[in-house]
């Protein structure tokens, strides 16, 4: 009896790869000039008969023409009334929102603290939404060693956070010695949707400070020189809260362009001490790299996902237990709880529908590696780590002991799925080898 | 991509490189779909030709929400469904047939001997009702997501993920069934 799984990847490589359709350069002429020569008679036939009957409908109307003449004198009101207003501050937030609404496209270089207050730099390049641009829709962000405005999309030592609105995934990468008991493993998950990491920085569209300009508290502005160019700026201060809770900002914009220039954010009022992230360049409308929004595995890196597993428990309901009612933190431990009883119980039809991303041969070789360590007794199970972040999916941390009495550390990444309306709970992987010394 | 957004921009303002670009980044998947999809594979050319001249129909008021190759697939799928219904009009041959029919209009790249798999999972695909067959293809071939299929199709995510679970589930029996022969 096959998997659906199995079937999933039988059509795919099987089938659907091995699917040769002869085409031909003559085929292509074909098509290719009819479709032009479509696009041709349809952009020129399109304006030329549309917008003229439609201007005569619409003028027709006693009433229509007067309310179109109205409108144009209240435009030509507000416009004179916004100039004039604009003439007088050299800088006003509106300015800067205006001018924002206008830029495709930034590249932000900086720092920020790490959880062990060391600096690490960061650069990301952001394409905000056209839907809201306080976020981005196209983004990479990456931290680590390398020179700003260097993009190099095979280095493996960088973080990435890729988010792509296209593909409607977000891809994140840790490269190695990220984890604690394994120094050697690169991990990248890809889930479905535009999960940005609450930590990263924001999207600077014109959106962003239209919300800050509503939201921010304490708002102050003071009027200077640049400290490096010598042009006349704005040092702006203010706390806007962000899903992170409260940071508090400093921004520079230059009078000039009405752009921020450099911003840094703390996490206390004071403005004291190294903020917890500096953005020390800003460029609009960078030229964006070639594939900058396209995530490249690294070799020798596990990929979990989270999209291939979405499908796997959809199709098949059965996999995994039942959680309802868990929160996230109680459900994963409940899960990997369940799955250490069913392993040292042999239990392998619960093992295999516990861990449904499992291919057949690597399946076959964690069985027969279970049955010469034999685990024999979960000993506990560790806090989780990860579980806010949609982008990846929890850790669960245990300790096992052996049937030869030896103490290991196993380290399971976990998922809570949606299935109809069961919360299902299954095992994903192992964060690198299944078991390690601790 | 952000690609697809910049070559709709390109394709809105009239630019020939940008629709010659969109037919040459999608044409080959494209025709993968229509091969899947079709059970006479030398209607594949004239499906291609008809959905991007309908597409090329569109320009300056062309929208893209989502992907685009999603879009041009369900195209795709939703002509080779007519030309599927046409076809059986005209003729009165049996799906054995018409499958047989398939491999013998190919061309010279496919009189190639294929695996007996592929054969195999070729009949299967074949025995599928319609609307099965084109989830599965659009979901493996296109990779679009259920979500998005629903989206597109007017139909509810339920009915597109019980379309494609009965769909993998049939092509298991049949395929177990040949294998165990």
């Amino acid at each position: 009896m096959r998997h659906t799984k199995n079937i999933k990847n039988l059509v795919k490589k099987s089938y659907l790869n091995n699917l040769n359709v002869p085409f031909s350069k003559e085929m292509d002429e074909r098509i290719l000039g009819d479709t032009l020569a479509t696009m041709e008679e349809s952009a020129k036939a399109g304006p030329a008969l549309s917008q003229p009957n439609i201007w005569r409908k619409i003028m027709k109307s006693k009433i229509v023409k007067l309310a179109t003449a109205a409108a144009i004198i209240l435009a030509v009101v507000i416009s004179v009334t916004i100039l004039d207003k604009s003439a007088k501050p050299a800088w006003a937030i509106e300015q800067t929102i205006e001018t924002l609404r206008e830029i495709e496209s930034i590249y932000i270089a900086g720092y920020f603290l790490t959880a062990d207050a060391k600096k690490a730099d960061f650069q990301a390049w952001i394409v905000p939404s056209s839907k809201d641009s306080s976020k981005s829709a196209y983004y990479r962000f990456e931290a680590g060693r390398f020179e700003p405005e260097d993009f190099n999309p095979y280095d493996q030592n960088r973080h990435v956070v890729v988010v792509s609105e296209s593909d409607n995934s977000t891809y994140l990468y840790f490269p190695a010695n990220t984890w604690t008991f394994y120094p050697n493993q690169k991990i990248a998950y890809i889930s479905e949707g535009l999960d940005r990491n609450p930590k990263d920085p924001p999207c600077l569209g014109s959106d962003f400070f239209e919300k800050m300009k509503k939201q921010a508290q304490d708002w102050h502005e003071e009027y200077g020189k640049d400290e490096e160019t010598g042009k006349q700026s704005v040092f702006v201060t203010c706390a806007h809260p962000t899903r992170m809770g409260a940071y508090f900002w400093w921004i520079q914009f230059d009078v000039e362009t009405k752009l921020p220039v450099h911003y840094k954010l703390w996490l206390n009022k004071d403005y004291t001490g190294e903020p917890a992230v500096c953005v020390n360049k800003i460029i609009y409308n960078p030229k964006l790299p070639d594939g900058v929004f396209k995530f490249h595995v690294p070799e020798e890196t596990k990929v979990l996902d989270h999209r291939e597993l979405s499908e796997i428990v959809s199709a098949d309901p059965t996999c995994g237990i039942s959680v309802n009612e868990l929160d996230t933190e109680e459900a994963c431990k409940r899960v990997v709880s369940e799955y250490w009883e069913a392993v040292i119980d042999q239990d392998w039809e619960k093992v295999c529908r516990m861990r449904p991303m499992m291919e057949e041969q690597t399946w076959e070789e964690l069985q027969n590696m279970y049955i010469s360590v034999k685990p024999a007794k979960l000993l506990g199970i560790r806090e989780c780590i990860n579980i806010d972040n949609k982008a990846s999916f929890p850790i669960v941390p245990c300790l096992i002991r052996m049937q030869n009495g030896m103490t290991k550390v196993g380290v399971l990444h976990v998922s809570i799925e949606q299935a109809g309306d069961d919360k299902r709970g299954v095992i994903v992987d192992s964060l690198g080898p299944e078991f390690v010394d601790p | 991509m952000l690609k697809d957004s910049l070559l709709i921009r390109g394709f809105n303002r009239g630019d020939k490189d940008a629709l010659r670009s969109i037919y040459e980044i999608y044409r080959d998947d494209l025709l993968k779909v229509a091969a899947a999809l079709l059970n006479d594979k030398s209607n594949v050319e004239d499906v291609i030709h008809d959905v991007f001249v309908s597409f090329a129909r569109t320009v300056g008021t062309f929208k893209l929400s989502g992907s685009l190759k999603g879009y041009l697939s369900i195209c795709i799928a939703n002509r080779a469904r007519d030309r599927n219904r046409a076809t059986q009009r005209q003729s009165t041959i049996g799906l054995d047939s018409a499958r047989l029919n398939r491999s013998e209009t190919s061309g010279p790249d496919q009189s190639v001997i294929r695996s007996e798999l592929f054969q195999q999972l070729d009949y299967a695909m074949a025995q599928l009702p319609y609307e099965q067959r084109e989830i599965v293809i659009l979901h493996l071939q296109s990779r679009m997501k259920f979500k998005q299929i629903a989206k597109l199709k007017g139909v509810s995510v339920n009915t597109v993920l019980s379309r494609y679970r009965y769909g993998l589930d049939k092509l298991r029996l049949i395929l177990d069934g040949e294998v165990n022969k």
